[in-house]
């Protein structure tokens, strides 16, 4: 099993149409499903992803009745929490060490901890993430499942 | 002769520079040995100087200057896994598959994006950029190194 930091902008591809790079994402999921891949992200994640729901709602791409099915299929999916012991100082100390936002800088601290690559689509993300000296992957990179 | 000393859960947050609250949430989850005397908890000393490797949630790392009551990531993740998955991996992954299958028809029923702002990446940046700096707002401006 290959462990993986994966960010938000992974997980709202699983939840959207026509969005880029959806290919990556999808491949992230099966192989989520097969059991060949361990998952963690940071203890933000899932509000990251209500609050970005919570946006779609007013922007009217998303209803409120599927925002919740959404949010409740994510927690059965059951992705790792990273310890949050003392990880908010870490993350700053992060945040500030390669110029990255805080919500950025607590996934490459994940993945720091893991000792894992950090999947992302945000590039601000994975060039922090790069300059911080942690393995990690554009989600456009990741290869598609064979089938 | 070989004498216990007890401590309360304030001596050894001192002992070990850890929040009271950090010492009494280690007490409830087991990683801090402890025991009732009538109504007060009390922690042996010996807790916070002896490695325990064969026991998974006991206190891992030695005492000396890196004495810490810190639950390792592996156990956190360990223990977060046995609370929040199934009773076993293929249970967890036959709930998995079936969440994604109920995301796969939710995300059916969304909108497609009607422009570059409402993409599931521009809105996971407004939400870091307002997170971000809402975070920053209680991180205290770091001093510049004196050349």
């Amino acid at each position: 099993m290959n462990p993986a930091v994966i960010d938000a902008s992974v997980i709202l591809r699983w939840a959207f149409v026509d969005e880029t790079d959806r290919d990556g994402a999808v491949a992230v999921a099966e192989a989520l499903q097969a059991g060949s891949l361990v998952a963690s992200a940071p203890p933000n994640f899932l509000l990251e992803v209500a609050a970005s729901l919570v946006l779609a709602i007013r922007g009217d791409r998303i209803s409120r009745q599927t925002a919740d099915v959404i949010m409740g299929a994510l927690s059965v999916i059951a992705i790792d929490e990273t310890n949050p012991d003392r990880f908010a100082e870490a993350a700053m100390e992060a945040a500030l060490r390669v110029g990255v936002r805080v919500p950025d800088a607590a996934y490459i601290e994940t993945a720091r901890r893991a000792q894992c690559t950090l999947i992302t689509a945000d590039p601000a993300l994975l060039d922090g993430a790069l300059r911080f000296g942690i393995s990690a992957l554009a989600l456009d990179d990741v290869p598609a499942r064979e089938t | 002769m070989d004498e216990t000393t007890y401590l309360s859960a304030a001596q050894v947050a001192e002992r070990l520079g850890i929040s009271l609250r950090t010492v009494r949430r280690r007490i409830a989850d087991g990683t801090l040995p402890s025991l009732k005397v009538g109504g007060a908890v009390r922690i042996p000393a010996s807790a916070l100087e002896v490695p325990a490797a064969a026991e998974p949630n006991a206190v891992r790392e030695a005492p000396v200057a890196s004495v810490t009551a810190r639950e390792s990531d592996e156990a956190y993740i360990r223990r977060w896994n046995r609370e929040h998955w199934p009773d076993s991996w293929e249970r967890m992954l036959e709930r998995r598959r079936q969440a994604f299958a109920v995301l796969e028809k939710a995300r059916l029923q969304t909108k497609p994006p009607s422009g570059p702002h409402d993409t599931v990446d521009a809105i996971l940046n407004q939400v870091r950029e307002e997170f971000g700096q809402r975070l920053l707002q209680f991180i205290p401006e770091r001093k510049e190194e004196a050349d």
